[in-house]
């Protein structure tokens, strides 16, 4: 075995135990091979040095004593039925892996703080909320003045720290690299009981307006990777933007500060702010209210409740804003306005403005509760079955004087056991598949483990006892109504009349949740579809998104307009390339508006009409974008600085500013009356922009050429799959940029994939989910069948004997099934119906009640219950009249 | 069904009859014996019996293998066990060949 799984194996031991026999059994361990029984046979021995440790020191051997001899004959009944253990333990590794799966990751979104977080519950994200034109908006970003405003006049407060989390270009060269930094108050650091690995945190002098110092202290994860561990790393230098940083520090393992995302490095927030948040905020950012960017966190003194530092804060918000009034007048007045402070959990997704993702999570958490709902009532059933075969058997222990709670117990520690191997077998399930749960839900997070994590395991433990309980007291209390002289009696015919009740509600419990997991996947599969079949009147798969970023460089205008020819013309050198265009704005990211002015009809119409979003691109965009020209012509290289201005505009613009003219050759004005007028030269497909639902939007295009080349950057439309081209794109590109500059390569996919994100989750999840209990439903239902049948082959041999036809058979059997899928249907489908009003919100078209989606899943289950109750059915009709009746 | 096989702690007496051994060569030893594996996990829980009974005691390291040695109460409680199975077997034998 291999060292490390030694190490692993060695530490499931009790402590006394590792101190005496620790190295040798090590030592013997490692040379052991490494099998599936071998560790199964370390693991149970743990299982026995603790319940000798417990032993001894609780003295209570009598107890001990009958527990283990019950866990040895539960040891040995599981390797006496193999079949029907695996059959368990499989059944309860799905339902259980989901669940710890998907613990991992609400927790880490809704439950678990910050690692090293101090006082947790007296720390708060601080939301400014204001009423824009009647309505209140709540957000997380403020200015840095607003954030030494609400510190400044405020006493209810221990500390204060902001904080923000920008992409920037780290690393020189062509192993620039945007990444994400932590630009945080050297105050953040006090929030947390944490202390450097190696070097020091940055201090308040180094963190002071107007220029913080050019320090860094690097995460855990980028000193292992860039550094490899060396404490060394101090002193380095580290290009982050334009500026070169010194490594103070080391942050500990698994320190973000406020955040889920690792960053590479955490700097002075002034430094950022002075040297790196861009020219329009260089000057003053701390003195004047212009720019809102960062986030402020805030801890509460020791005995001051949240109402009384919110009142106080939007004091201070208040004085705050009438500074802004004063400073700058066109600013809402504060009786409008109405500003005020809410004081947040420390965690994001527990906030005001919860993302969508976090309340697909939550359903999902419900999803995999129900699949484990359905796993123990397929588990119970499996027992009760089991239990009914066994009645002889307990009946015999009975007389022989067993007290029925010991029989209890002994059931018990039967279902206990199966739930704890299952607990395992899921342990391993949510480890691999938590890892894809995780980039699909939380991407950004650093991955965490799922099988070393404290809370998982704790959650996976008490899951294991409560299913445990669950499963093994359906048997247990079913046994207690056990009489000992029909019990004694009793032979293979027996226990079918008991069965009925509560086997058959047990189905038609999972059959009926099946529905309700079924309905909820049907229905994002359905969105997802809606979604996909949103015509956006341009491609998004083949396209990759190029910024120049010119750090450190200044050039002039011209040079930049040839810099951005020269990659557009490099670019579409390639052979890979099918297209290429200069673009100003790109869809769903980032967009540009404007007046727009039309002789003959009055601007107050014009403005009723919407916005007019438009967007500058090279003669080739159309072909890029794969955007359609309906009627004229697109842009050529002709129209260029010096001719007149054309524009393409969209369907919706030309029916919206022409209803009842052809648009062509029509003038409109941009940005005011006075200009000269833009010739109307063709007409596009109508394309959506901001929102997938909604009317199309009211868009022009222009040539770049006449306006400035210079502001562009590229959309490059790819031969095949965009995202695998990507690096290829970047370092060709990249040679062409001066000094330390870079450029950034995007699928347009993922700008365009995070607006379907929470609708896709959905579809995924709820599909597997849905499978999974498919399967466990239709499991059920066949083994219960199954089961009834064997039990009663002695009644269907009479049946046979006195003339009843192999149909008639069947039809007895397969109505039986029928039947338990009928009310399963019945009972889930109500549920779903009920419950479509909460889903409602979350899907694209809200509409929860799809009567196809709802028929397409009776139709499935039905069926599923037909075949499921078939094979058994078909078993039967071959029953020999002659065996069956002999079998007494 | 298979009968079940002998306890491990009797099977690890009966390793160190002829002489002192550490964990590896007991499993193998054990096997050769009884044709019985005994896992790593199974092993140790025996070890750790007999040596608290005072049945088997440890003797000086050899790098980080740990032999073991069967004291003269391991050996008295070795033989009463294999006299009263062999007992068992004399009788059980008797038994067959008077059919």
């Amino acid at each position: 075995m291999k060292p490390t799984t030694v190490a692993r194996l060695l530490r499931l031991y009790p402590y006394s135990w590792r101190q005496r026999y620790g190295d040798e059994f090590a030592a013997l361990l490692e040379a052991h091979p490494a099998s599936v029984s071998a560790i199964a046979d370390v693991v149970m021995g743990a299982i026995g040095a603790h319940a000798k440790a417990l032993r001894e020191s609780s003295g209570r051997d009598g107890l001990w004593d009958a527990f283990h001899h019950e866990l040895r004959h539960a040891m040995r009944g599981i390797r006496r039925r193999p079949g029907f253990a695996a059959a368990v333990v499989i059944t309860l590794g799905l339902g259980i892996g989901a669940n710890s799966a998907m613990f991992g990751i609400i927790d880490r979104l809704l439950f678990r703080q910050p690692a090293y977080l101090r006082d947790a519950d007296r720390v708060h994200r601080v939301y400014l909320a204001r009423t824009v034109r009647g309505d209140e908006f709540q957000g997380p970003s403020m200015q840095y003045r607003r954030y030494l405003d609400l510190t400044r006049w405020t006493t209810s407060l221990d500390a204060t720290a902001a904080f923000f989390y920008p992409s920037v270009a780290i690393g020189v060269g062509e192993d620039t690299r945007e990444m994400r930094i932590g630009a945080v108050s050297a105050s953040l650091f006090d929030f947390f009981d944490a202390k450097p690995i190696v070097g020091r945190f940055f201090t308040a002098q180094e963190d002071s307006i107007p220029a913080g110092s050019p320090v860094a202290v690097l995460s855990y994860a980028a000193w292992q990777l860039r550094y490899g561990g060396a404490p060394s790393a101090i002193g380095e230098k580290l290009h982050i933007g334009p500026v070169v940083y010194t490594i103070i520090g080391v942050a500990p393992k698994d320190f973000t500060g406020m955040t889920a995302t690792s960053p590479v490095a955490f700097i002075p927030i002034t430094s950022y702010a002075a040297d790196l948040l861009g020219d329009r905020h260089n000057s003053e950012y701390y003195d004047s209210y212009s720019s809102t960017w960062m986030t402020m966190v805030a801890r509460r003194k020791r005995g001051v409740t949240i109402q009384a530092a919110t009142a106080e804060m939007s004091v201070a918000y208040r004085r705050s804003y009438a500074e802004q009034i004063a400073m700058a007048p066109r600013t809402a007045p504060i009786d409008v306005a109405r500003p005020h402070v809410v004081l947040a959990p420390s965690l994001r997704e527990r906030g005001p403005n919860q993302g969508n993702d976090s309340k697909v999570a939550t359903w999902l958490v419900g999803v995999a509760a129900v699949v484990l709902l359905i796993a123990c009532a397929n588990v119970a059933n499996l027992s009760l079955a089991r239990a009914i075969r066994r009645r002889r058997e307990i009946s015999v222990r009975l007389a022989l004087g067993v007290s029925r709670g010991r029989l209890i117990a002994q059931l018990l520690i039967e279902s206990l056991l199966l739930a704890t191997i299952g607990g395992l077998a899921g342990l391993a399930l949510a480890q691999s598949g938590g890892r894809v749960l995780q980039t699909l839900l939380i991407p950004d997070a650093a991955p965490g483990a799922v099988a070393g994590d404290g809370r998982t395991l704790v959650f996976t433990s008490v899951t294991v006892l409560l299913v445990g309980i669950l499963t093994g007291i359906v048997p247990a209390f079913h046994d207690r109504r056990t009489d000992l002289t029909s019990g004694l009696l009793s032979n293979s015919r027996s226990g079918t009349r008991e069965r009925s009740t509560l086997r058959v509600s047990l189905l038609v419990l999972q059959v009926a949740m099946c529905v309700v997991l079924l309905v909820g996947a049907g229905l994002f599969v359905r969105t997802m579809l809606t979604v996909r079949s949103v015509h956006l009147g341009y491609d998004v798969d083949p396209i990759l998104l190029v910024e120049p970023q010119m750090r450190n460089e200044t050039p002039t205008t011209a040079e930049l307009s040839s810099l951005k020819h020269r990659l557009l013309e490099r670019a579409k050198s390639m052979p890979i390339v099918e297209a290429a265009s200069l673009v100003t704005t790109v869809p769903y990211y980032q967009s540009s508006s404007g007046p727009v002015f039309v002789p003959g009809i009055d601007t107050a119409t014009i403005n009723q009409l919407g916005e007019f979003t438009r967007q500058y691109g090279s003669p080739d965009y159309f072909v890029t974008a794969g955007t359609r020209i309906l009627r004229g012509r697109a842009f050529t290289a002709a129209d260029r600085q010096g001719t007149p201005s054309v524009a393409v505009v969209t369907e919706a613009m030309a029916k919206a500013l022409w209803p009842a003219s052809d648009a062509l050759g029509q003038c409109f004005k941009i940005s005011a009356d006075t200009v000269p007028c833009t010739t109307v030269i063709g007409v596009s497909e109508n394309v959506r922009l901001g929102t997938l639902n909604g009317d199309a939007s009211l868009h022009y295009y222009r040539p770049i050429e006449q306006r400035s080349p210079a502001s562009g950057r590229l959309f490059i439309r790819i031969r095949g799959d965009a995202g695998k081209h990507l690096e290829e794109v970047r370092r060709e590109l990249q040679r062409l940029m001066p000094g330390t500059s870079y450029v950034t390569v995007t699928p347009f996919a993922n700008i365009i994939g995070a607006q379907t994100r929470s609708w896709r989750i959905g579809a995924t999840m709820f599909s597997l989910f849905g499978l999974l209990a498919l399967v466990l439903a239709a499991v059920g239902l066949y083994s219960v069948i199954a089961y009834d049948v064997a039990q009663r082959t002695h009644e269907l041999g009479v049946r046979v004997a006195l003339g009843a036809q192999a149909t008639d058979v069947l039809r007895l059997i397969v109505g039986e099934g029928v039947r338990v899928g009928i009310a399963g249907v019945v009972v889930g489908g109500t549920i779903a119906f009920w419950a479509a009003r909460w889903i409602k919100p979350l899907l694209f078209d809200g509409a929860a009640r799809d009567p196809w989606v709802f028929g397409a899943v009776v139709v499935t289950l039905l069926s599923v219950s037909i075949v499921a109750s078939l094979l058994p059915a078909a078993r039967a009709t071959r029953a020999d009249p002659n065996t069956a009746l002999r079998a007494e | 069904m298979p009968l079940p096989t002998l306890a491990p702690p009797l099977l690890v007496l009966a390793s160190l009859a002829d002489g002192p051994k550490h964990g590896y060569a007991m499993i193998e030893d054990i096997e050769h014996m009884s044709g019985a594996v005994l896992g790593p996990g199974t092993l140790y829980g025996a070890i750790a019996r007999l040596e608290q009974s005072g049945l088997i005691r440890p003797l000086q390291q050899k790098e980080r293998r740990q032999p073991y040695q069967i004291t003269a109460e391991g050996l008295r409680e070795l033989r009463t066990r294999l006299d009263t199975m062999n007992r068992f077997a004399q009788i059980s034998l008797r038994k067959l060949e008077a059919r």
